[in-house]
């Protein structure tokens, strides 16, 4: 059964730094891009937990 | 309930619901499949929220005669229903991929707070027709949809198939998983065992289970009246009269 992973904010701010500097892109670029479908695979797998992350900020 | 007592029972409906979720994409694409990947916080904000997503994170493959053919890509963002007793879906997507292309074929979208103008559950394709693209250019200005593609055209923006928000009944009767995992399976071919079927047919009636509980919280009275007529219940009604119905969620598209 899958277990839940609970997060504090400032974990969630972290993580979510982490994956945008490893995927070499501003928060902003990142979506713009996903929403042309112009990122790489992998890229888009990052655009979507950078999401995920936002809607736990509260962002989206 | 204390407030922990919430979390905690908001934390085992997702669990259960992420563990349905994974079943299901395993009946159709193998049992090594990963399970779903929930993370949730009670740090932000007023309520809890979580989210639900498929793993791996580029997708789950779909494969046809054995080769690598679809990937599915499935997330969840929940929170309590108004009356804190049920897990809600704030917002959810079912895209279809071809494998090595980045933009979907197909999704399938839920945002239980969607603009009035928009259906909250709804279709995506991401196709081309010459004449429905035409038809799209020629829709005038009396909506706020239809301003906002003449402004696009006028910046030179096309309007595309995928624009379109195709509605499929709403809040309480939008297509499952299941429901996709079979189109795919009855309509592309998709690999899965012989009793993927059954497997769906049972993870569906769950859902449409779970959606009919909800649904009869839309409109009470009529439930009522359904089951003293049609099945001879005998219903004490509250004192205070049956609660109302919740006309936002009967009457939005």
């Amino acid at each position: 059964m899958p277990t839940m992973e609970m997060m504090s904010r400032d974990e969630i701010t972290a993580l979510r730094a982490r994956l945008l500097a490893n995927v070499g892109l501003s928060h902003d670029e990142l979506m713009c891009r996903a929403a042309e479908y112009s990122l790489t695979p992998e890229q888009s797998a990052v655009a979507d937990e950078v999401s995920d992350l936002d809607y736990l900020l509260g962002d989206e | 309930m204390d407030d922990g007592g919430i979390e905690s029972e908001l934390r085992q409906q997702a669990e259960a619901f992420a563990a349905r979720l994974t079943t299901t994409v395993r009946t159709v694409a193998g049992g090594d499949t990963a399970p779903f990947v929930l993370r949730g916080t009670d740090d932000v904000g007023p309520q809890v929220r979580l989210t639900i997503r498929q793993d791996p994170s580029l997708g789950i493959v779909l494969r046809v005669q054995g080769r690598p053919l679809l990937l599915l890509r499935v997330d969840y963002r929940c929170v309590w229903d108004h009356a804190q007793r049920f897990l809600a879906v704030d917002r959810s997507g079912i895209a279809v991929f071809a494998t090595g292309v980045n933009e979907p074929l197909l999704r399938y979208e839920y945002v239980r707070a969607c603009p009035s103008d928009l259906p909250g559950a709804h279709i995506q394709v991401h196709a081309h027709r010459d004449a429905l693209a035409y038809v799209m250019t020629m829709c005038g200005d009396k909506s706020g949809r239809a301003r906002r593609r003449g402004k696009e055209l006028a910046r030179g923006v096309p309007p595309r198939l995928s624009d379109l928000h195709l509605p499929v009944g709403g809040a309480r009767f939008r297509p499952c998983l299941e429901d996709v995992l079979e189109m795919l399976i009855n309509e592309m071919g998709v690999d899965a065992p012989p009793r993927a079927q059954a497997a769906l047919r049972a993870g569906r009636e769950e859902w449409r289970r779970d959606q009919l509980r909800a649904a009869v919280r839309d409109s009470p009275e009529v439930v009522a009246q359904v089951l003293e007529d049609q099945f001879g219940y005998a219903i004490t009604r509250p004192a205070a009269g049956s609660p109302p119905d919740r006309l936002e969620r009967l009457q939005a598209i």
